[in-house]
């Protein structure tokens, strides 16, 4: 798995160094859209993020979303598990970027009470990475993006995972 | 041009040892695949709620004997935990996480509260598959296993819902012996398994749909044994089971066996 990682991440950093050195930075559109496959919010999720510009080629965002496991219960009522990827995350590079990040998930979901068997909601807080590359020309409204994304589930289990994104700038 | 193929219950000519009806089974809850794992209490609620005659619950006895719900040879297969459940007494297993959906924070769950939390429990059926994946079973494991069976099904009165699966004839045995009442199934190669059902008086046989036929199918029946099938997790699966006119269908594909049984 390391080694995939591995071999996943030198491409990108090279797409990102070699994308960015000769040009100047410009001003890009802030505000982004996105869908992401996979990543903080399990399966995926639909988020806001604003950037912010900082000296030479950095920037940095930040993150909200939404996104769900299930619309409806195990009693087959509608009972929507509610997700919410909440993330900050840093930028280096012009037009082929580095992306780290990381974030909380706020999870409401439902389960069954093994005392009664009736569906009780329940909060719990999901720690996210997020190592990875992003394109997105200065003015152009495409945002696309692959990462890895490990998570920390229940404060305990460590999983592997990663994401896609779409998105679109404004 | 396109077709759209269908298959509904007038379609069908059913004829089996069940009422001339094939009951909808869900195989560890809403099967393998869903979002709600094999054998949680959700995917087993979830089942009965959307309309399931039964469901199948896979079962393995702790260090202390008590029965829960627990598919895999090892709990890191498919939980936050790791070891094996006979190795282990329920406290060390409680609050063990299935892996799978991400946040789902679905738990393993002991037989006893299944039972006792599921409403109107007497309207279902149960297909209790007894795993033991313990090495050299002794004569107390399988009494402590029989007892623990035994009384789970006195305390809730369901020994007309309960069908008990064994794979093996050693078990099929003990607990004939002591509860002849008690319906089983047993698990295995067809011509295995229709021997041992012969020589027990077993109420059925549990058979792959793969390694089934119609013709199967109609043997056993001609015997006065039933047939269950598992392994069902396609529509097509779900058809030929139906087709074969199996008695009860374990099937990964629950909400479409249900549409084709009522269309």
């Amino acid at each position: 798995m390391k080694l995939k990682v591995i071999h996943l991440l030198i491409p990108l950093l090279w797409l990102a160094i070699n994308g960015h050195a000769q040009t100047e930075k410009t001003a890009i559109n802030k505000n982004i859209i996105h869908a992401e496959a996979g990543g903080i919010g399990g399966y995926g999720s639909l988020n806001y993020e604003r950037m912010i510009d900082l000296p030479g080629l950095f920037s940095i965002s930040g993150r909200v979303g939404a996104g769900t496991i299930r619309i409806y219960d195990f009693t087959s009522a509608f009972n929507p598990d509610l997700l919410f990827p909440v993330t900050v995350n840093g930028f280096y590079g012009k037009e082929h970027k580095i992306h780290l990040g990381f974030g909380q998930l706020i999870a409401n979901t439902i389960h069954a009470s093994h005392q009664d068997g009736s569906p009780k909601r329940e909060t719990n807080l999901h720690t996210y990475f997020a190592i990875g590359y992003r394109y997105q020309k200065p003015s152009g409204r495409l945002v696309l993006g692959i990462s890895y994304t490990p998570m920390i589930e229940f404060k305990q289990n460590f999983r592997h995972w990663g994401a896609l994104t779409v998105g679109f700038a404004f | 041009m396109f077709f759209v193929v269908s298959c509904n219950k007038n379609e069908f000519d059913i004829n089996n040892l069940n009422g001339n009806k094939v009951s909808a089974i869900g195989h560890g809850g809403m099967g393998i695949g869903h979002s709600y794992p094999m054998n949680s209490f959700e995917g087993i609620l979830n089942s009965l709620s959307i309309g399931a005659d039964g469901v199948e619950i896979d079962i393995q006895m702790t260090k202390d004997g008590i029965l829960v719900a627990f598919h895999d040879g090892k709990l890191e297969e498919s939980t936050n935990r790791s070891g094996k459940i006979y190795d282990k007494t329920w406290a060390e297993i409680e609050g063990a996480r299935f892996s799978y959906p991400h946040y789902g924070n679905h738990k393993i769950i002991r037989l006893n509260d299944i039972f006792q939390n599921i409403p109107d429990r007497e309207k279902y059926t149960y297909f209790l598959d007894i795993k033991s994946f313990k090495p050299n079973k002794d004569s107390l494991y399988f009494e402590t296993l029989n007892n623990a069976i035994i009384d789970i099904i006195d305390r809730y009165e369901l020994v007309e819902q309960v069908y008990v699966e064994f794979k093996n004839e050693k078990s099929i045995s003990e607990l004939k012996l002591i509860r002849p009442d008690i319906k089983q199934f047993v698990y295995n190669d067809f011509d295995y398994a229709l021997s041992l059902a012969e020589q027990y008086n077993l109420q059925g046989i549990t058979i792959a749909i793969d390694k089934l036929t119609h013709e199967k199918v109609k043997l056993a029946h001609s015997k006065n044994i039933m047939v269950a099938t598992f392994n069902t997790h396609s529509h097509q699966r779900n058809i030929d089971a139906v087709k074969y006119n199996v008695d009860y269908n374990h099937t990964d594909r629950l909400k479409h066996l249900l549409k084709i049984l009522k269309d």
